[in-house]
């Protein structure tokens, strides 16, 4: 019995090493891009990663947590690039020399999305601002991310903006990712200030619908900031760089235009870089 | 229930249709997992055999701490973990964040005290004398506890199933050692958390359902071995 | 050899023992016989090194065995018999290979000796699961004497048999452990079984040894009063029988004759047993012998009295008939009798009163 124990541990080691010698080769090329779920949740992260890995024949670590466990994560040295969506808290972190080369490169939109029935008259608002204020009036229930990603900051703006505060019964903080908030806002018939990508993909699941759309305020840009290397040595700004000139390439331009289009017929994300590649 | 039906249609299909990404991320958690609980049995089942047998100070204190460490949070695990592995922290040289090997510490960090403590549990039930039996025939320690493990096969099997049971399905810890990258550490418990996050709910149902089946699958294989003996009772 | 000096164990208020000086010669069976928590299991467990004392010294083959660095090699000198057979979840040949396995040593065909010996052969390839209680005792003491042990420990291992199978067992076993040549010390609470495996015997109460020495000795003559009461006042003496009729023995003992009912042979060895309650008192017969004819007591004897003592609720009395005899009698007999110090009696008893232990001699080992 002990031999035959020995045998299948050897085997199973064996098979297991496989996994390692692959990784290991390029063990010294290991870049750690701290970046935000809605970017992993619609899916382009992984698309431009493997686009980069393929190319480069570099490792990326890419940890998608939220803006604000990213860019404290920045702040310990213990990611190489960042790519978030907080444009306020991205320009207090240069500021404050953890990040050089902060580049905003690419948008996508926000949704207010609400119960059909539209229960706080919301429909006709002229921007997001009125739109809030209106819920809060009504003491309609809205749904918040209550996670500190960028898109919890973004709401938290608005409300700020709107110059009130939800009625404290009606508001519910999920502390989850987008889809499941937007399905507790599904289930319990409230509003929720969603990303349109993810509001698209669960169209088929959600009873919600855009009750506000288009305002400037809406608009999600993203930006990319490489760690500053002098402050942290142990950064690998060789991959670092390598990856941030990749997703300001016209490849990366291509890929992210052209996310989306397919499946739901229309472009989720915007490039603004001015064309200089 | 559409869900659950569009759910095994989609896991079947992703199995058997043989989805790349989908075996890759089969093959690593049953990889990691396995592993974490064979290092963790080559740990805790002497580790509780010897603490069950040996007389020496503090025993109770320590076996207290043992059962604690059978409740231990994973996610907690995790957090600890992340803090020591990361380039900050005392471990960081290893380079072992956000790679399989710091999923496998902390998968055998949270399996090792299970399996201590029902290998000790499972020793301190069987009858001094038998022990002293084994002695007796002329065993040194190190035969005597073999010996008597055999004899226990049965709790000790269970002991390892408990073990792998609470890493194959565990997510926290892997979560944040290993960041769920696509190709690199996404397992099938944080790729559940991916497409449910996603909206994906019918892939993330027939993940739940592969992961159920492999379980279920390993479980079979120690059973199997587990009930042997008792066909010749 | 095997000399005990000063050991010393004690633990909770209960038990302290205290064994000063104990010697038992190689070769020979030594019986330590007690009430329960007297200590002798404890004894037993000291010298198997599975419990340490405070202090003593016990020496073994030359060494002081508490004192050994190497104690696997005295361990595996010693074989421990304990009163459940501990078999494992395997054949009876594995169970009985497994001490060889463990020194590393190859099955040369000492199993299946030990397998012939023991008389279970034919259960060879059996799980031990699926024995019954005296197979697997047989069985565990395969498994004993499997290596060949220079030491026999056994602790109480008739414990849970049936009468019939432990008297066959305990011959079985006498003859084993002679050809054997070991040493053994058999610990146990049953005088009888005592009296059949043993060559000297110590009665052992509250952790001491009280006595120590032949068998009829302790019996007939207890040394002390916690002795005597341990072993009660029955007759043991020593005799052989050297006539047969049918299920009739006729044994001699000293230069009497008794009768018993028994199935053991002509020219056995035996000890007689004879309970205090079956011994009948009467006033004297010169013509006691001829009683044979009109009494169904088949056992008459003329006896003086050597000593009456109260007994419990009655009272002990030590006659010498030609050997020594003990009856118990009512108060009551006491005064209509007028029975006291020197007086003649006689004393009857029937056959079937008389109850025999075939004794094992020293060197017993056909």
């Amino acid at each position: 019995m002990t031999k035959k124990l020995v045998v299948c541990v050897l085997a199973f080691l064996l098979f297991g090493s496989v996994f390692n010698t692959h990784l290991a080769a390029q063990e010294n090329g290991t870049v750690i891009l701290a970046t935000t779920t809605s970017v992993q949740d619609a899916g382009l992260l992984d698309v431009l990663i493997d686009a980069f890995q393929k190319k480069a024949g570099l490792i990326v670590k890419a940890i998608a947590v939220g803006t604000g466990q990213a860019l404290e994560m920045g702040r310990q040295g213990e990611a190489d690039i960042l790519w978030v969506h907080s444009p306020a808290d991205e320009k207090q972190f240069v500021d404050e020399g953890y990040g050089i080369n902060r580049v905003t490169f690419m948008h996508n939109d926000f949704v207010i999305l609400g119960p059909k029935n539209d229960p706080a008259k919301v429909m006709g608002a002229k921007n997001a601002a009125e739109v809030f204020k209106k819920i809060a009036a009504a003491k309609a229930l809205f749904v918040s991310r209550g996670d500190n990603s960028g898109t919890h900051k973004r709401e938290k703006a608005i409300w700020k903006k709107a110059g009130v505060s939800p009625d404290k019964n009606a508001y519910i903080e999920v502390g989850q990712g987008m889809a499941k908030t937007v399905m507790v806002a599904d289930e319990k018939q409230g509003y929720v200030l969603a990303d349109r990508s993810t509001y698209l993909s669960l169209k088929k699941l959600s009873d919600l619908a855009i009750v506000f759309e288009g305002d400037n305020e809406l608009i999600n840009r993203y930006s990319l900031i490489l760690v500053n290397p002098d402050k942290f040595p142990k950064v690998n700004a060789n991959g670092a760089k390598a990856l941030f000139n990749y997703l300001l390439s016209r490849d990366s331009k291509e890929i992210i235009e052209n996310f989306g289009k397919e499946k739901f017929n229309q472009q989720l994300f915007f490039w603004d870089l001015k064309d200089k590649l | 229930m559409d869900f659950i039906l569009e759910g095994f249609r989609k896991g079947v299909i992703l199995l058997f249709g043989l989805n790349g990404e989908v075996l890759a991320v089969l093959k690593l958690s049953l990889y990691i997992s396995i592993l974490a609980t064979f290092i963790a049995v080559c740990i805790g089942v002497p580790l509780g055999s010897i603490i069950a047998i040996k007389k020496f100070p503090l025993k109770k204190i320590i076996i207290a701490l043992i059962n604690t460490g059978m409740g231990l949070p994973p996610v907690v695990v995790g957090l600890f973990a992340v803090l020591f592995l990361s380039r900050n922290g005392p471990l960081g040289f290893l380079q072992w964040l956000y790679a399989p090997k710091g999923m496998i510490l902390a998968q055998v960090i949270i399996a090792t005290p299970i399996i201590t403590g029902l290998s000790l549990a499972a020793v301190q039930s069987v009858d001094p004398r038998f022990y002293q039996q084994i002695l007796a025939l002329g065993a040194t320690t190190r035969q005597s506890i073999w010996v008597l493990l055999k004899e226990i096969r049965l709790s000790v099997l269970a002991a390892v199933i408990a073990g792998f049971g609470s890493v194959i399905s565990e997510v926290g810890a892997v979560m944040m050692v290993g960041g769920n990258i696509k190709g690199q550490t996404r397992v099938l418990t944080t790729a559940t958390v991916l497409e449910t996050n996603m909206g994906n709910f019918d892939i993330a149902i027939a993940l739940g359902l592969i992961l159920l089946t492999m379980s279920f699958i390993v479980n079979l294989a120690l059973t199997f071995i587990q009930q042997s003996k008792d066909r010749q009772k | 050899m095997i000399k005990i000096e000063n050991l010393k164990l004690s633990f909770s208020s209960r038990l302290n023992l205290l064994v000063e000086n104990l010697s038992i010669n190689d070769g020979r069976i030594f019986t330590i016989i007690g009430p329960n928590g007297a200590g002798k299991t404890t004894l037993l467990n000291i010298i198997a090194l599975f419990q340490k004392p405070d202090n003593g010294s016990i020496q073994i083959w030359g060494k002081d065995i508490l004192k050994l660095r190497d104690k696997l090699n005295f361990r595996r000198k010693v074989s421990f018999i304990f009163s459940q057979p501990y078999l494992f979840n395997e054949t009876v040949y594995d169970n009985i290979v497994l001490p060889l396995r463990l020194r590393g040593m190859r099955d040369t065909g000492v199993v299946n000796e030990m397998l012939d010996l023991f008389k279970i052969g034919h259960l060879k390839m059996d799980m031990a699961a699926t024995l019954s209680q005296g197979e697997k005792h047989r069985v565990a003491l395969a498994r004993a004497f499997v290596t060949r042990p220079e030491l026999i420990l056994l602790d109480e291992p008739f414990l849970s048999l049936d009468a019939r199978f432990k008297r066959l067992l305990i011959n079985e076993l006498r003859r084993i452990i002679k050809l054997s040549k070991a040493t053994a010390i058999f610990v146990t609470q049953d005088q009888f079984e005592a009296l059949a495996l043993c060559d000297t015997m110590a009665v052992m109460v509250n952790g001491k040894i009280l006595q120590h020495s032949g068998p009829e000795d302790i019996f007939a003559r207890p040394g002390s009063k916690e002795v005597a009461d341990f072993v009660g006042i029955e007759t043991i003496v020593e005799g052989q029988i050297y006539k047969k009729e049918d299920n009739l023995c006729f044994i001699k003992v000293k230069d009497k004759i008794l009768e018993a009912v028994s199935e053991y042979s002509k020219g056995d060895d035996v000890f007689i047993c004879i309970r205090p309650e079956d011994v009948t008192i009467s006033l004297p017969d010169r013509q006691a012998e001829k009683h044979m004819d009109t009494n169904s007591a088949r056992n008459h004897f003329n006896a003086v009295i050597v000593d009456i003592e109260p007994w419990r609720l009655e009272y002990k009395l030590s006659l010498d008939c030609g050997f020594n005899l003990v009856a118990s009698v009512t108060a009551q007999s006491v005064k209509s009798l007028d029975l006291k110090i020197g007086r003649e009696i006689t004393a009857s008893f029937k056959a079937t009163a008389v109850h025999l232990i075939r004794r094992g001699s020293c060197d017993d080992a056909i």
